[in-house]
């Protein structure tokens, strides 16, 4: 099992999350974030943002099903300029649902 | 040292901290999400509009391979109701810590016995998952 936090603009949360229901995977947890990339935030005019407000998603799928979810939310979210966001996979050792307290395959 | 993330519901945010620092577990951090599982979210009534994403509170904990085991059981005893929605609980391995006020630097134990209380309660024996470790 794989944990993917991928990192997006705001503006394109219903796109991706329609996105990926497309690709079979609806479970996932949001939350806001404010962070930057390689561009230290943007400038305009005189004004620096040094953290732009950006919406974090977590799902953690099967194995199988990464490159699934990844493409689907590199399809939706990507605008082609800077600030896109990035995707960040990493490996999930075990996973419980508490209801019924067991793990899971 | 293993990060538990634990999604749970906001109502049992208090028993659950309440239950973690009754085991001896301080440190952790929590924050408010949004999320939905395998439910996707609450359907209401047909021709309802129902609510795509729940409010949740995500904790997550860095502990010991050895307390990883402790913290799960903690975890699902504070939140378990038994209805959908109880929220999801996840391992992941931490490689290495340190700690900001001091400088100090903790790297994870490389001997096998010390992955072995996680590997155990996993009982799912993907292969290419990292270390072989033997099921105790």
């Amino acid at each position: 099992m794989k944990m993917i936090k991928a990192i997006i603009r705001p503006e394109k949360e219903t796109e991706v999350i329609q996105g990926l229901e497309q690709a079979g995977v609806s479970a996932l947890t949001k939350w806001d974030v404010l962070g930057r990339g390689r561009q230290k935030g943007i400038q305009v005019g005189a004004a620096v943002y040094g953290e732009l407000s950006k919406l974090c998603l977590m799902l953690v799928v099967k194995d199988d099903d990464v490159s699934k979810a990844i493409e689907a939310i590199i399809h939706t979210a990507k605008t082609g300029h800077p600030g896109d966001g990035r995707i960040f996979v990493s490996e999930v050792k075990a996973a419980y649902t508490i209801r019924t307290g067991k793990p899971d395959d | 040292m293993i990060e538990i993330i634990a999604i749970v519901r906001r109502k049992q945010s208090a028993a659950t901290k309440q239950e973690l620092s009754r085991i001896g577990c301080q440190g952790y951090t929590a924050f408010p999400v949004f999320g939905r599982g395998k439910q996707r979210g609450l359907r209401g009534e047909p021709g309802g509009q129902g609510l795509a994403f729940l409010p949740k509170v995500l904790f997550d904990i860095v502990v010991e391979d050895e307390q990883a085991q402790e913290t799960v059981e903690a975890m699902t005893r504070a939140n378990q109701t038994g209805q959908f929605g109880d929220g999801r609980i996840f391992l992941i391995d931490i490689t290495e810590s340190s700690r900001l006020s001091t400088g100090e630097r903790q790297r994870a134990k490389q001997t096998a016995p010390a992955c072995a209380p996680a590997a155990s309660l996993c009982e799912t024996k993907r292969a290419g998952a990292g270390r072989e470790v033997p099921a105790s």
